[in-house]
């Protein structure tokens, strides 16, 4: 039973998933790409839970579904007033675009195929617990370089947008 | 895991829904009498004892009332935005212990799940200011949006104080935590950055730019009328209410209180009792707040969450850690 | 697994039951209320005024520099939950660590500060 719901769970989040995000290509207008792209970033967020991972769920809903969306839109919002453009399917760069993107496909699939993919066996709970004990003994290193790449993008990000305002 | 399970869940989700809706019910009402008797007025008084059926009679008119599409508005986005408001609203409940065992869903990172859910319907007010294709509209969508993500971060960091006293982030181990003493003793400052911010969340008075009628007629909800407009009031509400109720499981020792028997068949009655007491004498204080305060300005607002409740959040967690740092050698 | 099967079973269960509700008591107020449209009824609302030019109009960048903001704290105020959470048993080690990664992002606030990006005007 579980095992079923599961599965039904999964395809609809991958469903989801996958009809957004082909929504947010097709879509014209660059306020609804935006809106797909929160539903994207949501049934991620459902994906990561159903692979009990919770946190980065709670994780992807902040930051990603909250924050960045809203950033997203803020820009949106900016820009349209001055460009009053919609999106074109079709354009110059089409072609080196579809090229990127095809590359970029196969490169994923190629690493895909060469990781070999753990499979764990038995506790799976407390990932919370887990996660947090391993991110500030094991990786206290990487988590303060973090904090470092954070401080730098804050900085950069104020001196684009002041140069911008002037 | 069965359908019976299933069933009952469902039964809990229409639950949810009417309490919301009555609680809305019954908050309108407070709040036109408090505003009222404030003012040295009677407020409803005609429909039902003191009025109290008025909201009633006020939610038939809202429901028959013609709920005007704009010529220019986006469609969509126009009919879309109430349920993306809603939702998120609705679905914080679940988190909610309101007594022990009455609870929808005891998540592990319950607290987190709380935090991040109103983040969506940030998204559904710029719909509604962007899809209204209006100017107050518009303004006030986007002032809300920037309201709300301003104060979140403080409201976030507020908590995490209490998360590091209790060890956990589910709800109902917080609220079990405080049995003997209630947290907002331990973190005073962390009570008052949390309650100022959730003020500013629900957009009230003196935070309540984004729908400044003075300036902006309405803010967001400008052109919405009828059934829709009365889905964001609902909203509203019903964040009211879960960031009171919330605050009160966090700080005030949630079900917790004096005189409740043990083992009894009635004492979760009584704990629930004292769970809703506790969370309306916060949600007076906001309408208290709210007839009294003047409204802020931009600049003072952004102010106050950037440059004064960000730093003492912060200083609020260190110094935290050393009290517990300082406890755990006292009595180890 | 169970356990969070349930978990975002429940989340997807109540958020359809919240929009089927919605969209309910949408279908009965269209049933029972009255649509007489107009031309004057639809037009935007501008306190009796005729609209002036688009309202997709351009905004300030302040918008866009306190997004920013909230998004790079955002991130940063999401790692002290699991901190905090193993604060207890780790002790003063942790507390140095985390001083040591919020002090960074003061460093950077305090720069934003000082170039005067938190200034609303």
């Amino acid at each position: 039973m579980a095992e079923g719901v599961f599965q039904v769970a999964f395809y609809l989040f991958s469903t989801l998933i996958i009809g957004s995000a082909l929504m947010m290509v097709i879509s014209r207008s660059l306020f609804y790409n935006a809106l797909f792209l929160l539903v994207v970033l949501l049934g991620t967020a459902g994906i990561y839970v159903l692979l009990n991972a919770e946190f980065l769920a709670a994780m992807q809903i902040f930051v990603y579904a909250g924050a960045l969306t809203v950033l997203l839109l803020f820009v949106i919002m900016l820009t349209t007033g001055r460009f009053k453009k919609e999106a074109k399917i079709f354009h110059s760069q089409s072609v080196v675009g579809f090229i990127v993107a095809i590359s970029l496909l196969f490169l994923s699939l190629f690493s895909l195929n060469l990781t070999s993919w753990k499979i764990v066996v038995g506790e799976t709970s407390h990932t919370l617990q887990n996660l947090a004990n391993f991110l500030f003994t094991q990786y206290a290193l990487p988590f303060e370089i973090a904090s470092l790449v954070l401080l730098v993008a804050l900085i950069g990000a104020i001196w684009l947008a002041r140069r911008e305002e002037e | 895991m069965n359908f019976s399970f299933l069933y009952l869940m469902g039964v809990a989700g229409v639950g949810i829904f009417i309490f919301i809706a009555l609680s809305v019910l019954i908050l309108v009402w407070l709040e036109r009498k408090v505003a009222g008797h404030i003012q040295s007025r009677m407020g409803p008084m005609r429909v039902g004892w003191h009025g109290l059926v008025q909201t009633l009679a006020d939610m038939v008119k809202l429901i028959s009332k013609e709920s005007i599409l704009p010529a220019k508005a986006d469609k969509w986005l126009f009919f879309l935005a109430p349920f993306v408001v809603f939702i998120p609203a609705y679905l914080s409940y679940m988190v909610i212990p309101f007594a022990p065992k009455l609870i929808i869903r005891d998540f592990n990172i319950g607290l987190l799940y709380f935090l991040a859910i109103p983040s969506i319907s940030v998204v559904g007010i710029i719909m509604a200011g962007w899809g209204s294709n209006n100017k107050y509209a518009l303004l006030g969508g986007l002032r809300s949006a920037a309201q709300i993500i301003s104060y979140e971060i403080p409201r976030a960091l507020s908590v995490v104080g209490v998360v590091m006293l209790a060890g956990s982030m589910s709800t109902v181990t917080i609220v079990k935590s405080q049995s003997s003493i209630w947290f907002i003793l331990l973190q005073p400052l962390g009570f008052l950055i949390y309650f100022i911010s959730t003020l500013a969340e629900v957009n009230r008075i003196p935070f309540d730019l984004p729908e400044a009628e003075s300036e902006l007629v309405a803010g967001f909800h400008t052109e919405y009328s009828g059934i829709k407009w009365s889905i964001f009031m609902m909203s509203e509400y019903a964040n009211v209410f879960a960031g009171c109720a919330l605050c009160v499981v966090l700080f005030l020792g949630g079900w917790h209180g004096f005189l409740i028997p043990k083992g009894e068949p009635w004492s979760s009655v009584v704990s629930l009792i004292w769970f809703m007491v506790k969370t309306l004498i916060l949600i007076f204080l906001m309408m208290w707040l709210r007839w009294t305060l003047p409204r802020f300005r931009v600049d003072q607002l952004m102010d106050l969450s950037w440059k004064v409740f960000l730093p003492l959040a912060l200083i609020n967690i260190g110094l935290t850690g050393l009290f517990i740092l300082g406890a755990l050698k006292l009595f180890s | 697994m169970e356990f969070y099967l349930l978990d975002v079973l429940l989340v997807l269960i109540f958020s359809g039951i919240g929009i089927i509700l919605i969209a309910l008591i949408f279908g009965l107020s269209k049933l029972i209320s009255t649509a007489k449209p107009s031309e004057v009824k639809e037009s935007t609302y501008e306190c009796g005024n005729v609209p002036i030019g688009e309202s997709w109009i351009q905004f300030r960048v302040r918008y866009y520099i306190f997004a920013l903001l909230f998004v790079i704290l955002d991130i940063e105020m999401i790692f002290l939950f699991p901190w905090a959470i193993v604060f207890q048993r780790m002790g003063l080690f942790a507390l140095i660590e985390m001083a040591i990664f919020v002090g960074l992002l003061v460093v950077g606030l305090v720069y934003a500060w000082r170039k005067g990006a938190l200034k609303w005007v």
